[in-house]
């Protein structure tokens, strides 16, 4: 099913948009992507997963699946795959491909099968319990608990649908050569330079509005500046804080606030002797300035967090705001009676970005409290081997994006059992509230009602905060947005949010 | 005519520079007009406004009074990681070259394949291992630099140890320790020393250059690196944040190698 250009301006199909990018290794397999960096922008305009999510409501919008349907029981989904749909090879998009690509998560006889995937965990991980054709053109997902967010977890990026040829000639290599069915397919990439896409117009939505879009590699904020002020540069969303206001008021530039989506937060290592005391757990969460983390390390580009779920989320209740809130005098009198006052406190950062500003402002409120806290500033590759390991550290500092805008986006990869941070950064899963915090997980998971299992978010994220604590909210921010005036249609949430969907971008004559 | 270079310059200018930071940052509790640390303004306060004749960085801290000490660890680390580069490598090059041999042979492999290695990235990993601080920076640049200073010893020293007074020396029954430490080290002290002096500027660099990749001194103690890197960011909207750090390392470091290069010239006559 093939639809008309989008937008109204078949005229932008001559056009080209660049989006710069922070760096380009040229390894565009999705089920490998693990973070942030270059593949998942190109992910995203390449392929598309079997639901979407553009940031503008928490609801999942049919993609490569035009519709589905949840058992009784709640443990299978049926997705309907749309029909006359092809991947950018030329090859059919059926059950039988969907198929395969879930299939290398989970099979570890795949040839195709990539190392290091965390895929698998992303989606469901041992709550997964098969995938099928039942009928033709209808993919099957079985579950062992019931999972409300499923829908939401496949508009991942590392959820997308990749052509079979693909996965038959470069297995578990793809590397720059990922041929999936999203909206722009891609003609050429130049390592540590830039990627070249074309529109594809087979995509499922109909012909995206600009013809081209040039992912070019500016890794130097400073020069993105420049070259977003001289024209050759449409759209970033990696430019420093300090800049962005100053870019929109150029002639010519304009820059959007996105949602708040990114969570930015300190994670308590539990198992450490000196932050097994709730109380101290606590004293450090009320010791933190947010207002001067906002205006000293963000100037003034991020907001005040609840606790876990930002208020662009459904769980977020502004009866939150007490939850993470700065009182020095109630910071020192829990540190009093633990008898902690004083406690040496060693925080892990990375030493990038605005880390190292956030990391003088953590270090400085909580000394006031009476915390002789020092931060330690690692390069990415010592902080994720320290901070991923229950001996490596006391406390490091941790961003949450929302890859998918539904508050278990953030619950099971952080707090429940059996996750990486929980069981290793955090340790919290030795605190004796965990069993309870995983049945509240669960239960959310089994509620379809979006209602009711807001509500249940809504009770989650106090129970962690007055109970267990193993992370500090500190702000909410985004990824500035700054784009060229005559640019519409931007999505600026999800690029807000490392999202990368520019199909309906129209450039203005 | 005479052509204006740098030796022609007046011997007493660069020292008389190199002079006047090493008084401000030995007189910096004195002349610092604020604390480095404690914010004393509102952020980003202008050039010669009311909150300081620089201004104040981003946190609100007075930006004349980081500079004064953030002297202080550039010149440490500069200094000091000279110091034990001179004397590491020293040593190790005396020994090397007054022995000889496949002494020699052996000492001097391990010093190419440290040489093969660029210095920087040396140091990037030593301070990666060791964690920011200027005990580290010292330790890290220092090494970084002993390769330098290992074969120019050894250089001198297998020269040296071909000379009669040194074979009249082991001839006599001398130790080898005597013949190395009495003998020939007198001997090679004075280039080592017009080495070191030109490397410092050098020294100086690197341990700004880990600072500005975030390896060095731990913020937020007032660093010359560190502050560059933190105000490049702001060159569009405060250019002050970097270029006065920049200025002050760019003075450093010319001075530091003219020092050095008179040293030399003064040993050539």
């Amino acid at each position: 099913m093939v639809g008309p250009p989008r937008g109204s301006a078949a005229r932008d199909r001559d056009k080209t948009i660049v989006f710069a990018l922070p760096d380009l290794v040229g390894n565009f397999e999705p089920q490998t992507w693990i973070g942030f960096g270059d593949s998942v922008h190109v992910v995203d305009m390449v392929a598309r997963g079997l639901t979407h999510m553009d940031f503008s409501d928490p609801v999942p919008q049919p993609a490569v699946a035009e519709s589905w349907s949840l058992s009784p029981d709640g443990l299978t989904y049926d997705f309907s795959i749309r029909r006359g749909l092809t991947f950018h090879d030329g090859t059919p998009v059926d059950a039988q491909a969907v198929l395969r690509t879930f299939n290398r998560m989970i099979d570890s006889t795949d040839p195709t099968r990539p190392d290091m995937s965390f895929a698998l965990e992303n989606l469901g991980g041992a709550n997964i319990a098969g995938f099928s054709v039942p009928w033709p053109n209808t993919f099957r997902i079985i579950l062992k608990k019931p999972d409300a967010a499923l829908p939401g977890r496949l508009s991942r990026p590392d959820m997308v649908i990749i052509s079979p040829r693909t996965l038959s000639e470069k297995g578990r290599h793809i590397g720059p050569d990922l041929s999936a069915c999203g909206p722009y397919r891609i003609t050429s990439v130049t390592s540590n330079e830039r990627v070249v896409l074309e529109a594809f117009d087979g995509f499922y939505a109909g012909r995206p509005a600009t013809r081209r879009v040039v992912m070019e590699v500016i890794p130097d904020p400073l020069a993105q500046i420049s070259a977003l002020a001289s024209d050759q540069l449409n759209i970033t969303n990696s430019v420093p804080y300090s800049n962005i206001d100053r870019l929109g008021r150029m002639e010519g530039l304009r820059f959007t606030r996105p949602a708040a989506f990114i969570t930015t937060a300190l994670a308590m290592n539990c198992s450490a002797r000196k932050l097994a005391d709730l109380r101290v757990r606590q004293a450090i969460n009320h010791g933190i300035d947010r207002e001067a983390i906002i205006a000293d390390a963000f100037f003034g580009k991020a907001e005040l967090p609840g606790y876990i779920t930002p208020k662009s989320e459904p769980g977020y209740d502004p009866s939150h705001m007490d939850l993470s809130a700065f009182d020095p005098e109630k910071a020192s009198a829990l540190l009093r009676d633990a008898g902690m006052m004083g406690m040496e406190l060693t925080i892990l950062s990375e030493n990038n970005g605005f880390w190292m500003r956030l990391g003088q402002v953590v270090e400085r409120s909580l000394r006031t409290i009476g915390i002789r806290a020092t931060v330690d500033y690692l390069d990415t590759g010592t902080f994720n081997a320290r901070a991923f390991s229950r001996t490596g550290h006391d406390a490091c500092f941790l961003q949450r994006s929302a890859f998918f805008p539904d508050p278990d986006g953030r619950f099971s990869p952080l707090f429940a059992t059996g996750c990486t941070v929980a069981e290793h950064m955090t340790a919290q899963t030795g605190l004796p509230d965990q069993p309870a915090l995983d049945q509240a997980i669960a239960a959310a998971n089994a509620e379809h009602d979006p209602t009711r299992r807001a509500a249940r978010y809504v009770a989650m994220n106090r129970f962690m905060a007055e109970r267990m604590l193993p992370v500090a909210a500190m702000v909410n921010t985004f990824m500035p947005v700054v784009a060229s005036a005559g640019l519409r249609g931007i999505p600026v949430n999800a690029l807000g949010t490392f999202r990368t969907f520019l199909e309906d971008v129209v450039v203005d004559a | 005519m005479h052509r204006l270079t740098p030796f022609a310059m007046p011997v007493v200018l660069p020292w008389t520079i190199l002079g006047l930071y090493l008084a401000v940052a030995i007189l910096a509790p004195y002349i610092a007009p604020a604390d480095p640390l404690a914010a004393t303004g509102a952020p980003l306060s202008p050039l010669f406004g009311s909150s300081g004749i620089l201004g104040t960085d981003g946190f609100g801290r007075d930006v004349a009074s980081r500079l004064i000490w953030g002297l202080r660890p550039m010149l440490a680390v500069s200094f000091g990681a000279v110091f034990l580069a001179t004397l590491a490598g020293g040593a190790y090059g005396l020994v090397a070259g007054g022995i000889g041999g496949r002494t020699d042979w052996l000492m001097m492999s391990v010093v190419d394949v440290m040489m093969s290695i660029p210095l920087i990235l040396a140091a990037i990993l030593v301070m990666a291992a060791l964690g920011g601080s200027v005990i580290n920076l010292i330790i890290s640049v220092g090494i970084s630099q002993i390769p330098v200073f290992a074969r120019l010893a050894r250089a001198l020293a297998s020269v040296e140890a071909r000379k009669e007074y040194v074979l009249a020396a082991r001839a006599v029954g001398l130790s080898r320790f005597h013949v190395l430490v009495r003998e020939i080290l007198p001997n090679i002290v004075r280039p080592l020393l017009v080495q070191a002096g030109s490397v410092v500027a050098t020294a100086g660099l690197t341990a700004a250059a880990l600072s500005y990749l975030g390896l060095g001194v731990r913020p937020p103690a007032p660093d010359i690196g560190y502050m560059v890197k933190e105000g490049q960011e702001l060159i569009f909207i405060a250019p002050g944040q970097t270029l006065l750090p920049g200025l002050v390392l760019g003075v450093f470091a010319l001075t530091a190698a003219l020092c050095g290069e008179t040293i030399g010239q003064e040993r050539r006559r």
